[in-house]
């Protein structure tokens, strides 16, 4: 005897109660329970649940990482294309900017003699070097929710939450989360990303603070506060949350409601440079976060000689 | 069943979520569209051969996106569950010809870009701006064209179009 059998039959066909659709209609319900209960549980900001999902990215970052590698060519394709469409627009800027600039070299190394000769005068003590490492972006999450990247350097390159990132441009975030060979950078237009900052040469203070947009806003501008469109905002160093100086971009939109346009270009990050920037305060204290200047550059050292010993864990 | 069909379904699905987390240097607004590839490949599959996309299959996808987007856990995975809900639900159209399965796709992307935005403006308690998401849809609409054919070439069924074959006994 030969029988039709016909998948879509097994599927709909209700007179014979087929498992499938009761399959279906039980799991579905129930998985989509669970992604209700963990948007609640995400929204609530459980601790449990960030530490899960930060073990889950970091088992799948060799992964990413592997995938970068057949990425990489498209991505310089595709900057090479972008690169050539902005040449003549570009070089008119660039020379423009090299004229301005040739009379800004003699001024600054004017003011650069000055200030080793004030400097000697007060005895001012010297703002020892920063150390850093530099990784390579392995994933984007810019979308509704965050923006922020991976990048494949974590505990084992001695990267640390708070620590600052940079890339050629200027201030681009702050490392959130680390694991054993990747880290997560919150950007500076994320949402929850406030950065102390002065405004311009009469160094207003105000705060950075994203909202998921491409310009983060500046708060807190005092009301009398002359600050115009086009004036440079840098990191104040309030806090101790970055260094003092870090470029992040100029004052741009409406004065009444004041945005930057960061000199970053956070949609097209390839390489960024974390900062190993202690907190002042906690080093001279001696916390186990803090940890002097000194100290970093050190334990990154040992990092990269194996024959060095290392702290315990 | 044989092991290939599932592997074509599963790798191309993943491949798709893989292919959304990855840094495109694309400025965050036109990031959208990428999350939804894997939408028209869930959709894809479990129209054709619903057998072929287990639920919890979908669900864990969308969740290992939402671990490497750092976005709220539960996000993708439930907007491709309701993906996968609205094509099951609609298998018994399938086999009414191309154009059918094109507009079924078509009222899936709208469905499930409405949903997508309706439950972000949820989770944020404000209602948010809907064009990002509808550009992002369209953009997935256009991609669809190219991923469609692939899938169907991917297909290891196109051959026996409905599946239907004689088998002896019982």
């Amino acid at each position: 005897m030969a029988r039709l059998k016909t998948e879509r039959l097994n599927l709909t066909r209700r007179g014979g109660k087929s498992l499938r659709v009761v399959g279906v209609r039980v799991v579905l319900p129930l998985l989509a329970f669970v992604c209700l209960g963990l948007l609640l549980l995400s929204r609530l900001n459980h601790t449990a649940l960030a530490d899960a999902r930060w073990r889950l990215a970091e088992w799948m970052s060799p992964v990413l990482e592997a995938a970068m590698v057949p990425l990489e060519p498209v991505r310089r394709l595709g900057r090479q294309i972008s690169e050539q469409v902005d040449m003549t627009e570009e070089l008119q800027r660039l020379k423009a900017e090299n004229q301005k600039l040739s009379s800004w070299e003699w001024r600054a190394r004017d003011l650069e003699r000055q200030l080793a000769d004030l400097k000697a005068l007060a005895r001012v003590v010297e703002e020892p070097g920063i150390d850093f490492v530099t990784a390579r972006v392995i994933a984007d999450s810019s979308g509704a929710f965050v923006r922020s990247v991976m990048i494949d350097a974590g505990g084992d390159k001695l990267v640390k939450p708070g620590y600052p990132v940079i890339n050629a441009d200027g201030l681009v975030g702050r490392v959130i989360e680390t694991g054993a060979s990747s880290a997560r950078v919150l950007l500076a237009a994320d949402l929850n990303s406030r950065i102390p900052v002065v405004i311009g040469e009469k160094r207003v203070r105000a705060i950075l603070a994203g909202d998921n947009g491409p310009q983060p806003l500046l708060l807190y501008v005092p009301q009398d506060a002359k600050i115009a469109i086009g004036d440079d905002v840098a990191t104040s160093g309030a806090g101790a949350l970055f260094p003092r100086g870090l470029r992040i971009g100029k004052v741009s939109g409406d004065l009444d409601k004041p945005r930057v346009a960061l000199r970053a270009q956070l949609d097209k990050l390839e390489y960024l440079s974390v900062l190993f920037f202690d907190d002042p305060a906690s080093a001279m204290m001696g916390e186990p976060h803090g940890g002097t200047r000194e100290t970093a550059a050190a334990r990154n050292d040992r990092s990269r000689d194996p024959t060095l010993p290392r702290p315990a864990p | 069943m044989h092991p290939m069909r599932y592997m074509a379904a599963f790798v191309s699905i993943a491949l798709l979520a893989l292919i959304a987390a990855l840094p495109w240097g694309l400025p965050p607004q036109d990031r959208f569209f990428l999350p939804m590839l894997p939408v028209i490949a869930v959709h894809f599959w479990s129209l054709r051969h619903p057998s072929l996309v287990p639920e919890w299959y979908v669900f864990a996808v969308g969740l290992v996106l939402d671990v490497l987007t750092h976005g709220p856990l539960g996000y993708w995975a439930l907007v491709y569950l309701i993906t996968h809900l609205l094509a099951v639900l609609s298998a018994p159209f399938a086999d009414r010809g191309f154009t059918v399965r094109v507009a079924l796709l078509a009222a899936a992307l709208i469905a499930v870009t409405l949903t997508a935005w309706a439950i972000a403006s949820v989770y944020f308690l404000e209602w948010l701006d809907v064009w990002p998401y509808v550009a992002g849809s369209g953009l997935a609409g256009l991609g669809a064209l190219v991923l469609m054919p692939l899938l169907y070439v991917a297909d290891p069924a196109r051959t026996t179009r409905d599946n239907i074959r004689l088998e002896r006994g019982v």
